[in-house]
């Protein structure tokens, strides 16, 4: 089975932040403290970049960037694909 | 000098930035920092070489500054008056949290007046109980139906005395806001602070929040992010510091080693002496050392790369300590005439000590660096 080609590059991305080796796609990103506030804006725009999705006013919901998964559920719901 | 690190136009602006800042900021400095104001002329010439649409895209009328480009411009303005680099720094917070957050609406609305000088704003975070824990402010904003009602106190504003657009930090229950507020709306008073130690021209203010009606459209993201908006604002507020504080600890170098080379004592110039050679040698160093740290957080930023927001802790912490250190051996190698408050290197000093505290005082910054460190080195579970 092939890998999540989005999973990949956000796990890579994340990588370059802080040890995702025990990072699971379901964890907390804030509250495990992988990732704060100050890199909160990076990660928007990696995800605008890489996944070509615009971020509208209503998409600034943290639920929608809490976890790996969250992240691509949101991707997916924003490329109409959900 | 790197000139080999940046490009032919980058270093063209930086020519020109340099330029400016020698005739029209820094014969100026002294007194503004006498007055603790700046006068509304170096305002209007700043604004009319675009640097106060720095940050701006194009389309809304700014200048739209590449990273080190943006840098370079604090690293000169910084380098003749702290305080006019201030104005940079605020007001490009703002610009840049607008750029990144607002609607469209809000960016036509705002982003052209402030990019023509029109407007000035200022970033309303710190509160008389809240400072470096940002998280727990106070202000607080209240839906009326509409928009929101806020109540609240900021301190330590910088231009808040005289910003027609205040970036305000609220509080609503659980959520943090990011509000733009008119600097002239009912409700909000202003109180100018004076007698500040360093960057005395930064024009201060205590800011007060009674009943102030804020119109709906003025939440930048939504209500819970107010957090990360003002925590990128910041970002580049450190961006902009760090450059300054390169330009701060060249104008200790410059005014040393003028001073060193000219001045005899036991028949031959300071510089001559070994112990005042080592004060000049470790300003060298720092002063490059730091502007290396600054070139890679504006290529990082210039990338989009996710550690861009570390490699600015660096350069901020960095260039702070190095901009004191510096001022610090600045005045003693000016002696007497270094405690004066007429001579610059005294201003540099007071200034210096600013840098140190303000966008993420020195302590805060170690904590998230370590912090970093121990979360880059955490031993491989596999290993």
């Amino acid at each position: 089975m092939n890998p999540d080609p989005r999973r990949v590059a956000l796990r890579a991305f994340l990588g370059k932040l802080c040890d995702v080796s025990s990072l699971g796609d379901q964890d907390d990103l804030f509250a495990g403290g992988f990732v704060n506030s100050l890199y909160l804006v990076s990660l928007l725009n990696f995800v605008q970049e890489e996944f070509s999705v615009v971020l509208d006013e209503e998409d600034f919901d943290m639920a929608n960037f809490r976890s790996i998964q969250s992240v691509l559920d949101f991707v997916a719901r924003k490329r109409g694909e959900a | 000098m790197e000139p080999h690190l940046w490009t032919a136009d980058q270093e063209s602006a930086r020519a020109g930035f340099r330029a400016f800042a020698r005739r029209h900021v820094e014969p100026h400095a002294a007194r503004f920092d006498r007055e603790e104001r700046l006068d509304e002329g170096v305002i209007s010439l700043m604004a009319s070489q675009g640097h106060l649409g720095a940050l701006v895209p194009a389309a809304h009328g700014g200048s739209a500054l590449d990273p080190l480009t943006f840098g370079f411009l604090n690293e000169e303005i910084g380098a003749a008056c702290s305080s006019a680099r201030s104005l940079l720094t605020v007001h490009g917070m703002v610009c840049q949290a607008i750029g990144a957050w607002g609607t469209p609406e809000q960016k036509a609305r705002w982003l052209p007046e402030l990019a023509s000088g029109r407007a000035l704003a200022a970033f309303a975070l710190t509160e008389p109980e809240v400072g470096s824990d940002a998280r727990s402010v106070q202000t607080t904003a209240t839906p009326d139906g509409q928009g929101w009602v806020l109540n609240g106190h900021k301190k330590w504003i910088t231009f808040g005395e005289v910003a027609t657009l205040l970036l305000v930090l609220a509080r609503h229950g659980e959520q943090t806001l990011a509000l733009l507020v008119d600097g002239s709306a009912p409700g909000v008073q202003r109180t100018p602070i004076r007698g500040m130690l360093g960057t005395r021209a930064s024009m201060l203010a205590e800011i007060r929040f009674q009943d102030c009606r804020i119109p709906p459209g003025r939440v930048l993201a939504r209500p819970g992010f107010g957090f990360p908006v003002m925590a990128s604002a910041l970002d580049l507020g450190r961006f902009s510091v760090a450059w300054g504080c390169v330009g701060l600890g060249q104008a200790c170098l410059e005014a040393s080693v003028r001073h060193a080379s000219t001045r005899q004592q036991f028949g031959r110039p300071l510089a001559g002496h070994q112990l005042v050679q080592r004060m000049l040698a470790d300003m060298v160093v720092g002063v490059r050392a730091s502007r290396l740290l600054c070139l890679q957080a504006a290529a990082a930023r210039a990338a989009g790369h996710p550690r861009s927001t570390l490699d600015t802790l660096l350069a901020k912490y960095h260039a702070s300590t190095m901009a004191m250190r510096a001022a610090q051996d600045a005045v003693q190698v000016h002696g007497a005439s270094g405690c004066s408050a007429e001579h610059p290197v005294s201003r540099y000093l007071r200034d210096a000590k600013t840098m140190e505290i303000i966008e993420g005082a020195s302590e805060v910054l170690q904590g998230l660096i370590a912090g970093q460190a121990r979360g880059d080195l955490r031993p491989d579970p596999e290993a």
